[in-house]
Formats: C-alpha cells, structure tokens, sequence
C-alpha cells in the first residue's frame, strides 16, 4: 500500500531521528570506514552517519544474503536433531542508493518464487528501507539510468521511505505503512512538505540523467544475445580476459547464487551456504563429472546470456542489472557489464577499445 | 556485518581486503575500494581467503606424538617437549645442528623473533626459509631498491612494457591487470615466455622460448648495426620497464637472467618489477639468514613454521629420519604433520596482527578480526612463550611490545654470487618432453591454505598437464585421458589438456616445481 506522505526534514535534525530508529533497530547507513572507503554498516553512532557518501562497494543485498551463513546446526546420535538458524535482526537499512532498492526487490521476488527462501525472507520482512535519491552520479562509473534502476525511485518500487536532499533539508516521501511508523519514531522532527519543497526536487531532479557519463547499449546487447548474433570468436576473445575471480558476482546486487555444504566435528555439524559464482567450472559440473558448460567462454556467455536475455525476456521482463557500476570498479581487466555490452554493441563493426584489442599479427625476433 | 581492514595472505600484490565480521565470525571478505593496491578487486584467491578459517579440519590444540600417532596435549606440555628437544640437541650436536624454516606468509614479527631465538638460543644462523626464498640469495639489491626499482603505479607510466615470464594473470592478477589496461591504452608491451597467456596473446611482441634468461642477455649484450626487432623496441622505448616474477626458471637460469636484467637497466633507461611470490616473501627476503635446503646436513632438530615442505620437496623426506625432532607450526595436519614430532596450532591471518612486506616493499598491518579457534595461537604468541623458556627474556607479550624490539632497519641490498658456469640442455628428443613448472594462481603441493580451500578444491580436483596438440598426436594422446608422468623431479598422474599456447616439445603443468625431462604413460 501506498500512503505517499511527503514531509520535509531539516539536515541537522536527521541525526536526532537517526538515534530515535538506532533504539530501536540496527540501522545500517553510510559512513567512512578504515582506509577511507564509504561503507554501509551497522551504526554504532549517530555521529557515524554520512549522507554526504559515494557507494559502497558492497551491495546491501549481502546483508539480506550473506557471503555465507549457517542455515541448521545438527548432532548425531539418537534421532538427528535439526536446529534451523535463522535471522530475524530488526535492520533499517537508512540512506542506501536507488539502484540498491531495486537489488533487494528483485532478489525477494527471486527468493519468493518457487521455492520460498524463508533464511532471506526473514532478513527481508524485518528490513525497512529508508533510499537516498542521487541528483547526480555519486561514482563516474554508475550507469543506473540506462537500465531504469535509478537514479530516483517512483511509488511502489520498493522504499519506505525516499530522502531526496534539497536546500538544507530533505524531501521524505512516505510509500508504506512501515515508512509511516520510521517517521512516528520522531514525528516532531518532520514539518509537512509544502509546493515549494516539490518544486525544489523537481528542479533539483532535472536532467540528472545527462549527469551521468557511463553508457551501457542494453537494448543492442539484448537484441544480440537473444538472437545468437555474437560471434563466438568474441566471446572468447572477451572470456580470455576473465581471471574468474567472481567479483562481478559477489558484489552484483541482483546475484542470488549459493553453494551448499557442511561442516562436522565431533558429532556435531552445520549446513551452511556460501556465495557461488557462475565462472567457476565446478559451478556447472554435475557428478558424473560431465560439465555442460566446461570452456570459460561458455560460463562467460552464459552470466550475460541469463542477465540480459533470458532475465529479460523470459522471467522479469527487465534486464538483470540495475546499472549500480560495481562490476566496473572490481573488474580487473575491463570486462564489466558496461564493456561487454559495448563490445556487443560493436560486434561486426570497428573496434572500439585501444589498438591492444584489435588482432594483429604478432612480429618475431 | 563489521569490516575490519586486513591484507590478503596470498601473493605479494598485498591487496587490501576487509573481513566480513558478523556476531563473532568471518562471515565473508570485500576489496577495499581506495587502497592503492586492491583499487576495489580481489582475484579468486583473495575472495575466498576466508573459506580455510572454519573447516573442521583445523588444528585446535597442541599435539605431541606418542607411540607414532599424534596426541592432543596441553600447551605446557607441548612447549616444554619442544624446548627439551631443541635444548638437547644443542647439548649433543651443538647450536649448527638446530634449524627453522619460515614460509613467505611469515610475518615480519614472527620472522624477528625466530631471528632472536636462532641467534641468542641457539647461536646459530641455520634459518630456513620458504621454498620460495631460500635460493634468492641472488638478487641484486638495485633490482629492488633505488631508483631503478619500480612500484605497481609506475606501470601506466612506461612506454614499454618487458615481461620475462607467464601466467602473471593467475599468480599476480593486480600487476596482470595494471599491464593489461595499459595495453588497451596503447602500450607496447613484449612477452619473453613459453606459454601464449593473456598478455602475451595482447602484446606487440611474443617471444615464445623456453630460455628468457638468453634473450634478456642477449638484449644486454648485444651489438650490430641491425638490432632485432625486439631490441630496436627496447632502443626507441624512453621509459621501459621490465617485470619478472622471481621463482619462475631454476636456481641458475634465473641467475643469469637477473644479471642481464641488471646489464640492461645499465644500458636503457629502464626501470625493473621484481615479483615476489607470497605474502611476505619480501620481508623474509630482507631478513634471511644462513643455509638453504641444499645445505641441511648435520640437522637434528628442526621447526617448520606453516609450510609444508613433505608435501613437494623431495630431499626433505630424506632428512626427516636424521632428525631427532621435528616441530611444525601450522593450521592444519599436513604431509609434514605426519611426519612431525610436535605439532603447535597456530593462528590464520583473520586471528592474528603482524606485518608484511608486499613485493614493491610496502609495509601493511594484518589485523585480527576474530579469535583463533579452540587453543590455537597467533605464532607471534608461541614464538615469544618459546624465546621466554629459553631465557631470551626481553622479547615482550604483545605484539607491540614485539614491534618495538625488531630491528627493521635489517633490509638492505644482498650480495651478488659468482658467476654461473653455462646451463647445457639437452636437445629435443620426443616423445620425451620437457617438463616446465607452470605457475598458476597457486603452489599446488605446497600452498595448505588453498588446498583447505572449498572454492578452491572443486574447481582444481584434478592434476591436469598442458601438451602441443601436434605433440598430443605423435603420442597419441585425446584430451581428458589421464596419463602418467615420470622422470626428471616428476612422478604423478594428470589429466591431459591439448592447447597450442605451449610450444612444441613441452609439458606444462603446475603440480611439480622441478624442471626436468619426463615421459608419459597412459595410467591404467
């Protein structure tokens, strides 16, 4: 339900309501952390809170989702005594980007359908989240605009409540009850938004998709990979680069991969899951030790094929990447989401990228 | 979920990670986004550097063997059985007869207390260190320090890019990458390796030979009024840098390459990357000591700090039975665990502090972010306990106590061996092959982390070889037979894998570090 009250609070009384929902919940917001990277952690102080941040690296989906966590704990014995793990910390998570709401709404419709996930369920029934708009691209890398995952989220898209910074103040517009109880937590710091302040976001809003400079071509890469009209010599070409480290996946807002194992000692033991990725080849390999798709260009084709044509066409009817740019930071030799896309782009054209990529032939002694 | 700031244990690039730490456990790990190493990436290693923390495998408490198996027994016991052991072989067969060998992941701190105990305990200079290390008494201090001595960001700056060795993209991802994006921008880069990589396949120029240490020479010395393509490269380049991964040829072929590399930088205006394989292989390297493993005679008691030289290293099986104790310091039971007398559990990167030395010689801080599981200690702590029972009484109790005793000024330039005579090789004769160590992202046989790692484990189940596929025909050879290997430092089973980016005549595989001739047989 949509209540869509729309308030206004001033900067400096936001640390006030900030204390008021940290009695009450852990609240997950922006700060500096250790080597000066912004990060999204659990509060300890308001004084902590630093709208004022870029990204963090990792996406708030790793709280709901872990990198790993232990689903039962068992014993041996008479009988098997199954003790489930779950975690039903209250969390607000306060300040994240649009981009980042979008990743966790996408990954509790994946986690509902078929088979409900109750370990992220629970995380996600007791998280609120409170989003930060972005007038502008708070990382040059930040491509959001070209796959309608931000920069600013309309009514129904997954807040509780959206912050929008203007003049000294923020815009705070209310889209469910839970948003309506945040702002209950300290109702005297909330005054109710009037012409003005709508008029202010608006101008404020304006043409913030020309801000960002990052491009990715997602209507040609899709046309593309549905239609198989990639050459394979550049899906090769691309996956040689890959080092299959996983971080494009880890830190992907919208990745819900696991792997499953356990770990025992001394008849007692734990089932636990772990993040997975879909470049590894045991990733694929089933037990009769075939894999299906064993070469490295096929894993690589395949992480792209399922975000951008199979997600798109098939479950979704959107792309699998809300343009959050992190594969673009951690990727150590340039095949990010971005790139790809351009390459596709350019498949059968020119080439784009420096001399270093076109094929040349090699000169000997 | 907290983060603390920590360095990644694996190779010497020294990435900063954070550990994911929620109630009380190292739930996960991230790259830190503004360190000027990781720059917000990490390889899978470092990804996964997390996973060996809690497998159940991990040692809890001090063993010591009875009746030839390993008995859990308390700290005290363990300690005063170890102290005895060293104390009495050094009464029997005097301090010379009492060894320690350190790994590339020791910490400077840890390094300077087994400096202490060596020294004032035992009077002796016998320390061992890593694999990796103990034969790199030659490398040339300009090579590392000074001006000619480059750092990671130095690498967009040079106009050409010399790479003396392969696979940088799987042992030293952060130095591939930084190579890699420099060539997309339009750098020259040339590769002088047997194998056609990643960034041999982006280069202008490939040299695929098995012998980099001739061509850097003959780069050095060369003369005539017609340069080869390559050293005409070298002579229009204003600011060449030169990169080799140390540990990649035997003992003498990198001796003569590292000379030609001194010979070259006195010719161009070149800088020069030397890379260090692990952790803090740099630190050890700075603070090694006496004797490598061809020099282990007379020992009769030895302690292995986190290494596990019974797993790959041949001559060390042979000296076991001479031993009268043997001590391993580790995380988990391994090949040297079996044959150990004493066996200390010790504390992972996530549990202890220290520091370490990455291969461009920055000095960066661990960080314990959880507890050691069960009794284990940060080997810092049992190190200490142990110079503290031998009467070395002011070492300190924590760490900071430790630090402000080290001596750091210890780093500086090592001496150049005598020139070594020439390396015959034998011609080709196939179908016997040559076998090349091929570095991958990891040590197989001697790296305990990964192998106690789950990523780790399921992706590389399999030993695996690398032939040329018109070698695979001659010997009639499909991809995926498994076949056994046999010969010069070799004898294992691998599955077979047909690629052209090896050269002809050559066996590439990275499940044995010794170079030599081998041939194969189908296994049964």
């Amino acid at each position: 339900m949509a209540s869509e009250a729309r308030h206004v609070i001033q900067r400096e009384a936001v640390p006030a309501w900030v204390a008021a929902l940290m009695a009450e919940a852990m609240v997950i917001g922006p700060r500096r952390g250790s080597a000066g990277d912004a990060e999204l952690a659990p509060l300890t102080a308001v004084e902590e809170l630093d709208l004022g941040y870029t990204h963090d690296l990792l996406p708030p989906t790793r709280y709901l989702l872990p990198p790993s966590e232990v689903l039962f704990r068992f014993q041996d014995g008479d009988g098997v005594r199954l003790e489930p793990q779950y975690d039903d910390r209250r969390r607000i998570f306060f300040g994240i980007r649009s981009c980042d709401v979008k990743g966790i709404r996408y990954q509790e419709q994946f986690f509902q359908r078929d088979f409900p996930d109750i370990y992220f369920l629970t995380r996600r029934a007791n998280a609120s989240l409170v989003s930060l708009a972005c007038p502008a691209p708070p990382l040059p890398t930040c491509f959001c605009t070209c796959c309608d995952g931000g920069p600013t989220l309309q009514s129904g898209e997954g807040y509780d409540i959206q912050l929008t910074p203007l003049a000294g103040r923020y815009l705070a517009e209310v889209d469910s009850e839970t948003g309506e109880r945040l702002v209950s937590k300290a109702p005297e710091l909330f005054q109710e938004a009037r012409a003005a302040d709508l008029s202010e976001r608006d101008r404020i809003l304006a043409g913030v998709e020309q801000r960002f400079s990052t491009t990715a071509y997602l209507a040609r890469g899709i046309a593309k990979l549905t239609n198989d009209a990639v050459p394979a010599a550049l899906w090769e070409e691309l996956a040689e680069r890959c080092i299959r480290c996983g971080g494009c996946t880890y830190l992907c807002p919208l990745c819900t991969c696991f792997t499953v194992c356990d770990r025992r000692r001394n008849g007692q033991g734990e089932r636990f899951r772990r993040w997975d990725h879909c470049l590894l080849s045991g990733f694929t390999r089933e037990a009769s030790g075939h894999n299906p798709r064993a070469e490295k260009a096929q894993q690589f084709k395949r992480r792209f094929f399922h975000k951008l044509s199979y997600q798109y066409l098939e479950r979704e009817g959107r792309p699998g990447c809300v343009g959050c740019g992190r594969c673009l930071t951690t990727c150590m030799m340039g095949v990010d989401m971005a790139a790809v896309l351009m390459r596709l782009r350019d498949a059968g054209r020119r080439p784009k990228w420096g001399p270093a990529w076109a094929a040349k032939p090699k000169t000997s002694p | 979920m907290q983060r603390v700031l920590t360095v990644c244990p694996h190779c010497s690039c020294g990435c900063g990670l954070y550990l994911l730490v929620d109630r009380g456990e190292v739930v996960g790990v991230m790259p830190s986004a503004g360190h000027p190493v990781s720059r917000g990436s990490l390889c899978l290693k470092g990804w996964t550097s997390f996973q060996h923390l809690r497998r159940s495998e991990r040692l809890e408490s001090p063993h010591i063997r009875k009746n030839g198996e390993l008995e859990a027994v308390s700290w005290d016991l363990a300690l005063s059985r170890v102290i005895e052991g060293l104390q009495g072989v050094r009464e029997t067969h005097g301090g010379q007869a009492v060894g320690f060998w350190a790994s590339g992941r020791t910490t400077n701190e840890e390094l300077s207390l087994l400096d202490r105990i060596a020294t004032e305990g035992f009077e002796t200079q016998a320390v061992w260190l890593d694999p990796c290390l103990h034969t790199m008494d030659h490398v040339p201090g300009s090579l590392l320090e000074g001006p000619r001595a480059a750092r990671f960001d130095e690498i967009p700056a040079a106009d050409l890019l010399v790479i003396f060795g392969q696979n940088l993209h799987e042992h030293h991802p952060q130095v591939a990458s930084r190579i890699l994006r420099a060539m997309d921008q339009g750098k020259r880069g040339a590769v002088v390796s047997l194998r056609r990589d990643l960034l041999a396949g982006r280069a202008i120029l490939h040299l695929q030979t098995p012998a980099p240490e001739e061509v850097a020479a003959s780069l050095a010395d060369g003369t005539g009024a017609e340069p080869t393509p390559f050293r005409a490269l070298l002579m229009e380049a204003a600011r060449p840098l030169l990169i080799y991964p140390l540990k990649s040829l035997p003992l003498l072929r990198e001796i003569q390459l590292l000379q030609a590399v001194e010979r070259l930088l006195r010719r161009f205006p070149a800088k020069v990357l030397l890379l260090f394989p692990r952790a803090n292989s740099r630190g050890a390297f700075h603070r090694r000591k006496g004797r490598g493993l061809s020099d282990m005679r007379g020992l009769k008691a030895l302690m292995v700090l986190e290494e596990n030289p019974a797993g790959w290293e041949d001559g060390f099986r042979d000296l076991v039975p001479e031993l009268e104790l043997l001590v391993l310091q580790d995380l988990f039971l391994t090949e040297t665990a079996a044959l150990a007398h004493v066996v200390l559990p010790s504390a992972s990167f996530a549990e202890k502090g220290g520091t370490l030395l990455n291969t461009e010689g920055r000095a960066q801080g661990l960080q314990p972010a959880v507890p050691p599981p069960g009794d284990a200690r940060p080997g810092w702590a049992i190190l200490a306990e142990l110079a503290r029972r031998l009467g070395i009484s002011d070492v300190g109790s924590t760490l900071e106590e430790i630090q402000r005793g080290m001596r750091l000024e210890q780093v500086g330039a090592a001496p150049v061996p005598t020139r070594p005579g020439p390396v015959s090789r034998a011609a080709s004769d196939p179908p016997r092959l040559q076998h090349i160590p091929d570095r991958l992202g990891y040590l197989w046989l001697s790296d305990t982390l990964l192998r106690h790692t789950d990523d780790w484990q399921r992706e590389h189940q399999d030993r695996w070889i690398e032939v040329h596929p018109e070698d695979a025909k001659e010997l009639g050879l499909r991809p995926g037979w498994v076949v056994h290997v046999a010969g010069e430092g070799c004898d294992f089973t691998a599955t077979v894998r047909i690629s052209d980016a090896v050269g002809r005549g050559i066996l590439c595989s990275p499940h044995a570090l010794v170079e030599g001739r081998v041939s194969l047989d189908r296994a049964a």
